[in-house]
């Protein structure tokens, strides 16, 4: 059985799946980064190696999301891409006609608007991180509330509280100060989940051409509450997929499955091994000129596999291996 | 005298005709280096704390050069083209370094407010030249020097050379023109080397300064009512003409957080690419040193371009 792995290391959540060659989802993994994308990622292949068929061989490996420079020296991954290109393929794969996709993770947000097949714009939330999946997963934490059980609170909520939606630190406030007033918590988290696509359709998707079919997929698209939100603000209908938490991954898997197997080339991935390796990287301020870059090298067992980060390339040239995003 | 100029904000647009000057008056010129971490991080701690980034970046550029130099040249532009003004920020500078760097020498900081025309034009060049000498033929030889060396990096710029680089570039892959304010296009630590990733993926890079003023101008009019800063002028009319152009594949905005300015023309140049249906990415910048923000979004905008080129992807 031949298989393409997809690894997603974003800054909430890491996720890994493995597809077969028509696309379909072999597996998928769910797991939360933790501020340590390297042990996460280890992690994750174990488990997925567990879950796997012995008989199965992985023939490509693709990676994405903040951290995928990390995950790419980790793994020698075959195919290294940018978040927004992974969830265009990965929605694409789910819905060839999709014309608009909705992403909202845990640091950051995005809209792809795409014309036949193609993405023709986009663009990703600027420096604040308001309205995103960490600040959702902060407010539930603070009502007492688990995250999973938010989105069906919002929807048994009778009426929305009003809350502000510019920024998180606004809208905490006013939560607490409605929660005072007498608020009910569901009508509370139900004004949140319109403030928070407020937030998104006036800032993130200022401009853009929202047309359906329309998918919503990332983390926050478990959540019912914020569904339901985008359905009223938008009047259209919203299509969330099955693996709307792991798209990011299937989207890596696929373009990894393009850039090995289409093309006839040997998948050059480290293997499951690298899950029991002793990896490190470690970070030092290089003071060979005024530039003070900070270097970060890579080592697994102890050897210096990689290092980048550098402006000149005096470090990332010295080990030989570069890899660069393709 | 030594007479020290901050490579920060304005320096970008004007350099050749500054140091030009002051050289002719026989002065010594010194520049502060290009930006550096310790020069940013320097200037973070002395600004204010809702000042932009740009004015920020400057704070540590004078810093660096206090304890150099007899004199600091820091002019109070309130206005660089008829009837239009400068952003309030340029126009205190010279009052805000005053304040918030210590031991700082004299600031050389004439008004230069060009709706006067050409007696505003000769009041700053007296203005500026004044600690140096009284004699205004002298000072206007010096300022005629200061504009041919301008005018040799307009030239330039015109010809599709970028400052500090070599004269030719590489356009394997086509054009990408990249708007927004001098002191962010041309300062690369500030705009985490955008342009040196562009060129190094074959790309050719045009700014708002290889447009002659001509251009600049017939691309304005086509606003219902002319911008009323001197920069945005130059901003929306690159982009407005660069939008309309066939040879440009894509305009990248480069914008600085919290900027009064670009709260407008992020807007406006974003709805003349819509009229030309063409590829606009936005790049806010601000404090962060993290390049994966901006190489995430720069790479999707290239994978972008690519794939509509070709239909196809990776």
């Amino acid at each position: 059985m031949h298989l393409a792995l997809g690894v997603d290391v974003g800054s909430v959540s890491t996720n890994l799946v493995a597809v077969a060659a028509d696309g379909q989802l072999h597996s998928k993994l769910y797991l939360r980064t933790r501020g340590d994308p390297i042990k996460v990622v280890q992690k994750g292949l174990s488990q997925l190696q567990q879950e796997l068929p012995a008989q199965a061989t992985i023939v490509g490996c693709g990676v994405t999301g903040s951290g995928r420079q990390l995950a790419a020296h980790l793994l020698q991954a075959d195919c290294v891409k940018n978040e927004i290109t992974a969830h265009a393929m990965a929605a694409l794969s789910i819905n060839p006609q999709v014309r608009t996709v909705l992403e909202i993770g845990g640091q950051d947000s995005k809209i792809i608007i795409l014309r036949d097949g193609v993405v023709v714009d986009f663009a990703m939330n600027t420096i604040c991180a308001a309205g995103t999946g960490s600040f959702l997963d902060r407010q539930a934490a603070r009502l007492g509330v688990d995250i999973s059980e938010l989105g069906a609170l919002a929807l048994a909520a009778k009426q929305a509280t009003r809350i502000a939606g510019r920024c998180a630190v606004f809208a905490e406030s006013d939560m607490v100060h409605k929660q005072q007033m007498g608020h009910s918590v569901p009508d509370i988290v139900r004004g949140l989940c319109e403030a928070l696509v407020r937030n998104y359709l006036g800032n993130v998707a200022k401009g853009k051409h929202i047309e359906p079919p329309i998918v919503f997929q990332g983390g926050v698209a478990a959540n019912a509450g914020i569904r339901q939100a985008f359905q009223d603000a938008l009047q259209q209908e919203i299509e969330v997929p099955q693996q709307y938490d792991v798209m990011g991954a299937l989207g890596a898997a696929l373009l990894a499955e393009r850039a090995t197997i289409r093309r006839n080339q040997p998948s050059k991935w480290r293997g499951f091994s690298v899950a029991d390796a002793d990896c490190q990287a470690i970070s030092h301020d290089c003071d060979g000129c005024s530039n003070g870059c900070e270097v970060m090298e890579f080592c697994i067992g102890g050897q210096s596999i990689a290092c980048w980060g550098d402006r000149c390339g005096k470090w990332s040239h010295s080990k030989g291996i570069v890899v660069a995003d393709n | 005298m030594r007479v020290g100029i901050p490579r920060a904000l304005t320096y970008h647009d004007y350099f050749p005709l500054w140091e030009t000057f002051f050289q002719h008056l026989g002065c010594e010129v010194i520049v502060s280096s290009a930006t550096t971490p310790s020069i940013a991080n320097q200037g973070v701690v002395l600004a204010g704390d809702d000042v932009c980034y740009p004015v920020k970046i400057m704070h540590g550029h004078v810093a660096a050069l206090a304890d150099q130099v007899d004199a600091i040249f820091i002019p109070r532009l309130l206005s660089t083209l008829a009837e239009t003004c400068e952003c309030p920020k340029l126009i205190g500078l010279a009052d805000m370094l005053r304040h918030s760097v210590p031991n700082l020498p004299q600031i050389i900081s004439p008004y230069v407010n060009l709706r006067l025309g050409k007696r505003g034009l000769l009041q700053a060049v007296y203005a500026s030249g004044r600690a140096i000498t009284r004699n205004p033929w002298r000072l206007y030889r010096a300022y005629c020097a200061g504009v041919e060396a301008l005018r040799l990096l307009q030239r330039a710029y015109q010809a599709g050379c970028l400052p500090g680089r070599s004269s030719l570039q590489r356009a394997d892959k086509g054009s990408i023109a990249i708007i927004g304010h001098p002191y962010n296009l041309y300062d690369s630590y500030a705009n985490l080397r955008v342009i040196d990733r562009l060129q190094n993926l074959g790309y050719r890079v045009m700014t708002p300064q290889m447009l002659s003023s001509k251009v600049l101008v017939t691309a304005n009019n086509e606003l219902h009512k002319p911008l009323f800063w001197s920069a945005g002028r130059t901003v929306f009319g690159a982009g407005a003409h660069y939008a309309a152009r066939t040879d440009i594949i894509g305009i990248i905005h480069l914008a600085s957080f919290g900027c009064g300015l670009e709260s407008l023309l992020i807007d406006l140049v974003q709805r003349v690419a819509n009229r030309h249906d063409k590829p606009l990415l936005l790049l806010t910048m601000d404090e962060h040193t993290g390049e994966a923000g901006v190489e995430t979004r720069l790479e999707a905008f290239l994978d972008m371009l690519a794939w509509k080129e070709a239909a196809y992807c990776v």
